[in-house]
């Protein structure tokens, strides 16, 4: 990708998006915007918004955090049900896929980064807040506001359990982690090395460092260093 | 990153049929009359920018005039409102009315819809509140004014859902130092939350339903609350 790319035709906003809505919208009318073509579309306070795409470093950081996550949620949930000895339902996750936050007159939806909940896999409609136990931003230097306070609120307000914050700055990357408590989101962990976490009474261990850093991504493949981190015969 | 202006070439002009927007007339993905400005010397329209990129103050001054459409800039994002309806804009122009005759004419400025410069950085942030007081400069002619002048802004909030006023703005615009910032909210019954700026935080002032008065620069501020709705 090249980071010196100029505004061009093609990235000024194609048919069939079109023009935005002159107001704000219902949920219904949400549900009827056209394909988007490959923009992440968010609703806030039925204001339509059109998402500027992220940048590469946000996209790698991304993925990374998901299969890190991914990889909690296996070992975990293979605890799990060895500790139930049934069969555990499993959790799902879904990056930028939309979660409706308050569905009153003038609705909220938002598209966070990665969406982990538990239960049958959401479907193609927008993910039932009620349905999340975990929403993830990857904040990047300068959208720091959307995501540490104006989402964090919406979050807080659409009852979601868990929100963590992985905050980008160069080569460094904080993760912070809030669980709700009585309503109001209280930081569990903050750290930029390796954080550990519990989410839904499942222990989950990030590697912050692989964030930004390919070596130490490489490194922890080549190891399995995450996926094996906690043994799972002695958790049960 | 360096990156060309807006220019006004990359403004895409498109006819004014839009197939997918033909099928369901109330709708509102559709209404291309309303929903683009209609240049009068070729009667095409031309589609309001939605760039694929962040802004800089740069490209948000290039941008090309839309009536149709409230902007903002928000972390270099730019965010596209629709027009404020009929009551909202009864009532700002209501709360004008009242507060500037109680202002000094030489002194402060009640302003609609302007801009306020936020953060003029990477990843710049313009807001246009409802209302704003500032300095008078004589035969100020600038587009915009930086949040630091600013003694007090004001937001109009309707309906009773909206919370970007309460939660977004009131935090930009503790952090950007604005003195007092007044929120109103129309529904019945209107009522102002006034607050003020006490050691980086913003702590209520005044609130109330009818009159509701401050002490602005040595003088009482008054602004009748009742009187703005209709």
């Amino acid at each position: 990708m090249n980071a010196e790319r100029t505004l061009t035709q093609a990235m000024v906003d194609e048919p069939p998006l079109g023009p935005p809505p002159d107001r704000r919208l219902t949920l219904s009318e949400w549900n009827a915007r056209p394909d988007p073509g490959g923009r992440i579309c968010e609703l806030v306070d039925g204001v339509f918004e059109v998402r500027t795409s992220p940048s590469a470093a946000h996209q790698v950081a991304l993925v990374e955090l998901a299969c890190q996550l991914r990889e909690n949620q296996i070992r975990e949930g293979q605890a799990r049900e060895s500790r139930l000895s049934g069969e555990y339902d499993g959790w799902w996750l879904v990056p930028n896929a939309t979660v409706v936050l308050d569905d009153g007159p003038t609705p909220t939806v938002r598209a966070p980064d990665v969406l982990v909940g538990i239960g049958p896999d959401p479907g193609e409609r927008d993910v039932a807040a009620a349905n999340v136990v975990l929403a993830v931003e990857v904040s990047e230097n300068g959208s720091r506001r959307l995501d540490a306070w104006t989402k964090f609120r919406e979050y807080e307000r659409a009852v979601i359990p868990s929100y963590w914050i992985a905050a980008l700055d160069g080569e460094s990357a904080t993760l912070t982690t809030y669980r709700l408590i009585d309503g109001t989101y209280r930081m569990v962990t903050t750290g930029s090395e390796v954080v550990t976490v519990s989410v839904d009474g499942l222990e989950f261990t990030i590697d912050v460092i692989a964030l930004v850093s390919p070596q130490r991504r490489h490194a922890n493949r080549k190891s399995g260093a995450i996926l094996t981190r906690t043994d799972i015969g002695a958790r049960t | 990153m360096t990156a060309e202006p807006l220019t006004e070439s990359m403004v895409r002009t498109v006819k004014t049929s839009v197939p997918w927007l033909e099928e369901t007339p109330p709708d509102p993905w559709i209404g291309t009359s309303e929903l683009a400005v209609v240049t009068p010397t070729e009667g095409r329209i031309m589609t309001t920018p939605r760039p694929d990129r962040l802004l800089t103050l740069a490209d948000w001054d290039a941008l090309p005039e839309d009536n149709s459409r409230r902007y903002e800039l928000v972390e270099g994002e730019l965010h596209i409102m629709p027009r404020p309806a009929i009551n909202h804009q009864a009532a700002s122009l209501r709360i004008g009315i009242q507060l500037q005759p109680q202002l000094q004419e030489d002194r402060w400025l009640v302003l609609p819809d302007s801009e306020v410069v936020i953060n003029s950085h990477h990843r710049p942030t313009i807001r246009v509140p409802d209302l704003a007081v500032i300095p008078v400069k004589p035969g100020d002619r600038r587009p915009r004014f930086d949040a630091s002048e600013a003694a007090l802004v004001l937001e109009i909030i309707s309906p009773s859902s909206v919370h970007a006023d309460r939660m977004t703005k009131y935090d930009e615009y503790e952090k950007a130092g604005i003195g007092r910032y007044w929120i109103i909210n129309l529904d019945d019954p209107a009522t102002l939350t006034a607050y003020r700026l006490v050691d980086g935080k913003y702590e209520i002032e005044a609130a109330g339903t009818g009159p509701v008065t401050i002490e602005f620069e040595g003088q009482p501020l008054t602004l009748n609350v009742g009187k703005l709705t209709f």
